[in-house]
């Protein structure tokens, strides 16, 4: 591990909804990854990943990059289902993903549903670019076997008041930016869409304001910003597909029905940004991951891992983290094609933040201490190079296909959907002045709903 | 070539953005002009579009001309599936299928492979297929220049078809037993069993139709289910292997128990 002063800055960039097999699964497959190092797909027809439903075997198979049909359950209850845990095994079995799926879209029955396919380097170039440059992590879950907003809870705090996502705006937590605050690191958010963080309101002037910036603008900075001012820790996030607008024209934050093309080629603007200033880059750790599975199957069963409610919130006790969700540690301190064995979440990330911000502190959280001692490691495991690669791996410039549905497969609107609506439209009417400024988009989107209110 | 009778995931066209270009050139995917007539488009606002994405930043006015037609797709009523289902959804080759759908907006009707009878539907009904092979039948629900697609894959077997059984086990006393339905309802009552076999070293009790049989490494397969029907309760039966605790995640039994029969279809 170097010597954590060498790091001037942490990169986060979390995608949404897929799990390690559906993406990063083909490393281990004969034929395509070859790389007996990753806990991948051993087979297509391995016994052990053979899913029932109504009696039949459903196996893992290649699938096109999307739109898939419809997008696949995830929330708490249906996560539940896939894990199957089973007194025979003491545990989840990982064979409840096919019958989740057809509970929830009775009107899609195919042989081959959505949950089991995985992709290749074909459909995604660029994850298997940064796969092969850098270290993968391949015991990295999602925190809690849960959806979109326990997990980025999970991943912004260490703790969650939700277990669920609804269709409301977020709990007022302490957040990462806050710690960050305490701790006088700078920081700062590149947003290629309207933010996640939208639906936290005591952030608002933040948002409207310069620590929130749009992702085109993350080149100039890193090209030109003086080290006095160069945030310490920098959240790039994904246009979302929940966002009911969409500044880079299209979501590109991977969450099915989505293609994975829009996704792949944004990671790609994120790597050449990141590694525009060799200089800049050679004291950097980014961290390119996934916040939940998103309903995708996963052959390692979660780790054991009770996560209590924290107090004055009620919802019954989570027992294990959430399934296996891709990451990849992307930096000059890691080896190329290196692959990273320690348990990881999320809050492995607010970990290595502590370590590199507050060497001498307490850890990060009580909380994120509590997780640290039941096995849960730091990001940190990963770093294995006491000093810099010089090269800088030049990334696929190559096209990538991508089709764009151009009308709503949600078979409803989804709770996460309806959040971001609700943050939007609040947005809007609390800060006009300063959204037609910087988010003109969003006030075109109100003006239309509004107006199609009206007329109902 | 008329739009309409093509394949929902045809319905587009590939935009090639280039690197630093702020024009988007476009060409139909098939060769087929897409969109000659205006009005021609408004009516059938395409599902899907095929975009590459060449290395560099992609074109802001074709990422808005994606988004316009995308919003304006989804203003409006929606269309909605309230029922898509197929029975049998296992059949023998040259067996009829019959499809009930009932839909929000307007219905058509396509498969892959063709199949006689497809096309323009009312928005709710039932109609019976002859499928000659595994068939995908999509139905596709439009509203307000919007839509939704459902699928329904029907698999025809022939002669020495296979299919794999599958079920979660439990621990009963020594052993672990595993029970795979397959449901009458979705089964052409003529797939009947020819024969049975097992992948693995594993000794396992099977029990189906009333009859019995072991299978394992000295006899993987079986004659035993000849003439039986496929649907109905497999039962799988397995003596616990001497390091095997139920319940112990470092030594536990297998989560699932499986078998592969092969089809007659009546032959």
């Amino acid at each position: 591990m170097p010597d954590l002063e060498l790091i001037d800055t942490i990169v986060i960039v979390m995608m949404e909804n897929r799990s390690f097999d559906h993406m990063l699964g083909y490393l281990r497959l004969p034929r395509i990854g070859r790389r007996k190092d990753v806990d991948g797909l051993v087979s297509r027809k391995e016994a052990e990943y053979a899913n029932p439903f109504e009696g039949e075997a459903y196996h893992p198979f290649h699938m096109s990059s999307g739109p898939l049909p419809c997008d696949l359950p995830h929330e708490r209850d249906e996560v539940q289902t896939q894990l199957a845990v089973s007194d025979v095994v003491g545990g989840p079995t990982m064979t409840g993903f096919v019958e989740a799926y057809h509970a929830f879209t009775p009107v899609n029955r195919t042989r081959r549903p959505a949950p089991m396919g995985f992709l290749t380097p074909r459909e995604i170039p660029i994850t298997d670019f940064l796969a092969r440059s850098f270290a993968v992590c391949d015991r990295w879950f999602a925190p809690l076997p849960a959806s979109t907003h326990p997990n980025r809870l999970m991943a912004i705090s260490g703790y969650s008041e939700r277990d669920v996502t609804p269709g409301a705006l977020l709990p007022d937590q302490d957040l990462l930016f806050d710690w960050l605050d305490r701790h006088h690191v700078r920081w700062r958010v590149y947003s290629a869409g309207l933010s996640f963080f939208a639906l936290l309101p005591r952030l608002w002037d933040d948002i409207l304001g310069d620590r929130f910036r749009p992702f085109p603008r993350l080149f100039d900075d890193i090209r030109s910003e003086g080290p006095a001012t160069f945030p310490q820790v920098i959240l790039v996030e994904p246009d979302y597909e929940d966002s009911p607008v969409h500044t880079s024209g299209q979501a590109n934050d991977n969450h099915p029905p989505l293609a994975t093309g829009f996704g792949e080629q944004f990671l790609r603007r994120v790597y050449q940004a990141l590694t525009l200033e060799p200089a800049r880059w050679s004291r950097m750790v980014a961290i390119f991951t996934y916040d939940e599975h998103g309903g995708f199957f996963d052959h390692v069963p979660p780790i054991r891992l009770r996560s209590d409610p924290p107090a004055g919130v009620v919802y019954p006790p989570f027992e294990t983290t959430g399934v296996r969700v891709p990451a990849v540690v992307v930096s000059p301190f890691v080896e190329a094609g290196s692959v990273c064995k320690q348990v990881l979440d999320h809050t492995s990330v607010l970990q290595l933040i502590a370590e590199r911000f507050d060497p001498g502190g307490s850890g990060y959280s009580p909380e994120v201490n509590a997780r640290r001692a039941a096995g849960i490691g730091s990001v940190s495991a990963a770093l294995t190079r006491d000093s810099p690669r010089r090269d800088v791996p030049n990334v696929p410039l190559g096209p990538i296909e991508a089709t764009a549905a151009l009308t709503q497969l949600r078979i409803t609107r989804s709770p996460n959907q309806e959040a971001f609506e609700e943050a939007a439209a609040r947005l809007v009417e609390e800060h006009p002045k300063e959204v037609a400024e910087q988010h003109p988009e969003l006030v075109a989107w109100y003006a239309m709903k509004e107006s199609s209110g009206r007329r109902r | 070539m008329e739009l309409r009778n093509r394949q929902p995931r045809l319905l587009g066209r590939e935009v090639g953005l280039a690197a630093g270009t702020s024009t988007a050139r476009s060409r139909s995917l098939t060769g087929t002009k897409i969109g000659a007539n205006p009005i021609d488009v408004r009516r059938r606002i395409p599902r899907l579009l095929t975009i590459v994405v060449l290395s560099g930043n992609r074109s802001r006015r074709a990422s808005a001309s994606i988004a316009a037609i995308a919003g304006a797709a989804v203003i409006g009523c929606h269309p909605q599936i309230v029922r898509f289902e197929a029975a049998p959804q296992r059949l023998c080759a040259n067996r009829s299928t019959r499809l009930e759908w009932e839909v929000k907006g307007s219905a058509d009707l396509a498969a892959r492979p063709p199949v006689a009878g497809t096309g323009k539907v009312s928005s709710s009904g039932s109609k019976p297929f002859a499928i000659a092979e595994t068939t995908t039948f999509t139905l596709t629900a439009e509203r307000f220049g919007s839509s939704k697609v459902a699928e329904q894959e029907i698999e025809a077997f022939s002669v020495g078809g296979t299919k794999s059984l599958l079920g979660r086990t439990s621990c009963e006393a020594g052993a672990i037993v595993a029970v795979a339905t397959l449901p009458a309802n979705e089964w052409d009552d003529l797939a009947r069993v020819d024969t049975v076999r097992i992948v693995g070293a594993r000794t396992i009790m099977v029990s189906h139709a009333d009859r019995k049989t072991t299978l394992g490494p000295k006899a993987r397969r079986s004659e035993e289910f000849r003439g039986a029907p496929v649907a109905g309760e497999w039962i799988l039966r397995a003596p616990l292997l001497p390091d095997e605790v139920c319940g112990n995640p470092e030594h536990h039994p297998p989560a699932t128990l499986g078998l592969t029969v092969t089809i007659s279809c009546g032959a």
